[in-house]
């Protein structure tokens, strides 16, 4: 069975990028706007990665990083962080938030395959 | 010497101050999401057409392989029938071999019943009989082998031969496929472009709106604590590295 992956971003752009290269790659896709949408998301199933924008609008990737390690069903669900944000500050408070990966946007698809390998595999 | 200002006055002033200022910001973050907007739909052209001539490449390829194909397998056939004819000389042989064999029975019956004493003669005769019967199945084994052995490899020069321009061509559909996949790739990544943007310009508005606010809210702010307030609010908001090295170089 496919590995499911939740990818969280604002930009429909760049979830439909993120989308296709992971299916294509074998995994099992659900797409969320931002952290309010992906909160609503957690329910349906069981997210093996979550891959997640910093600034969205409504709750921002840190936020929704920190409703999710507090989650009985998610607190060891390892959470990579895609994002144009290059500020160090950041990039430490997400991985004090428990952010295994920090990406940066445009990424190549092999990088984003690479990172998620590190976690799932297909 | 001119007169006081007014405090209305030093508020318009510093308003227009703070306004002055932010606008080189402004117009530089629209000039930088503008660059990156026609760079990137210039390295899109550029994929799209090299991806396109790709697909042409692979087009005339397979276009080649299905008409080379009929012909191709035509000469196969043709190795296969004369394979066959071979084939046929060869069981025709193997047939006389059988007969020399079943031949040899009666002699070796005949050898049989010649070991008996006094019947030497005939036993030195049944003996160079089966040993010239014996030499000439040998003969016959070996060269059949060989036989057998040289059509196997002439055929299969000749169906290498009529393979090998497919296989060149199955190895360049190959790497046609890998460059496309490449391109892809590149296309993927250039899309994002459209993020940036985004990021940008949803920054930028979000900027003037905050200006426009600051403008009405009203304020007793002098001009530089306003102007620093302003852009520490709108500095907080930046996500990439071209945004504040734009505030860096023009404020």
């Amino acid at each position: 069975m496919a590995k499911s992956i939740l990818v969280v971003d604002d930009s429909d752009t760049l979830r439909q990028v993120v989308s296709m290269v992971l299916t294509s790659a074998g995994f099992d896709v659900t797409e969320a706007s931002d952290g309010r949408a992906a909160i609503a998301k957690l329910g349906d199933k069981k997210f093996n990665l979550v891959i997640s924008d910093v600034n969205m609008p409504g709750m921002d990737g840190l936020g929704f990083l920190k409703v999710l390690k507090n989650h009985p069903q998610y607190k060891f669900t390892p959470v990579i962080m895609l994002t144009t944000e290059t500020d160090a500050n950041k990039q430490k408070q997400g991985k004090e938030a428990g952010a295994k990966a920090w990406l940066i946007k445009p990424f190549r698809p092999d990088s984003l395959l690479k990172a998620v390998s590190m976690f799932v595999q297909a | 010497m001119s007169a006081p200002m007014s405090a209305p006055e030093k508020k318009l002033s510093a308003e227009a101050a703070v306004c002055a200022a932010a606008l080189p910001v402004f117009i530089s973050h629209i000039e930088t999401a503008h660059a990156q907007t026609n760079a990137a739909v210039r390295e899109l052209n550029t994929s799209f057409g090299g991806m396109m001539r790709q697909l042409q490449e692979i087009s005339a390829m397979a276009m080649a392989i299905h008409e080379g194909g009929a012909a191709a397998f035509e000469r196969i056939d043709h190795e296969f029938v004369e394979m066959a004819d071979a084939q046929s000389s060869l069981t025709t042989e193997y047939q006389d071999l059988a007969r020399k064999t079943s031949d040899l029975t009666p002699l070796v019956s005949a050898l049989l019943a010649a070991v008996r004493p006094g019947e030497n003669s005939e036993l030195t005769s049944a003996v160079e009989t089966i040993a010239t019967e014996l030499f000439q199945v040998i003969e016959i084994h070996q060269r059949l082998g060989e036989q057998a052995r040289a059509a196997g490899t002439r055929a299969e020069t000749r169906v290498d031969a009529v393979l090998a321009p497919y296989g060149e061509t199955l190895s360049k559909l190959a790497q046609c496929g890998d460059g496309m996949r490449g391109a892809m790739a590149e296309c993927l990544m250039m899309l994002q472009f459209q993020d940036r943007v985004a990021q940008i310009l949803t920054h930028t508005t979000s900027s003037m709106g905050l200006l426009a606010q600051y403008l009405q809210r009203g304020h007793a702010l002098p001009e530089e604590k306003l102007r620093d307030k302003f852009f520490s609010e709108m500095e907080s908001g930046y996500t990439t590295d071209e945004q504040r090295a734009n505030h860096a170089n023009n404020v």
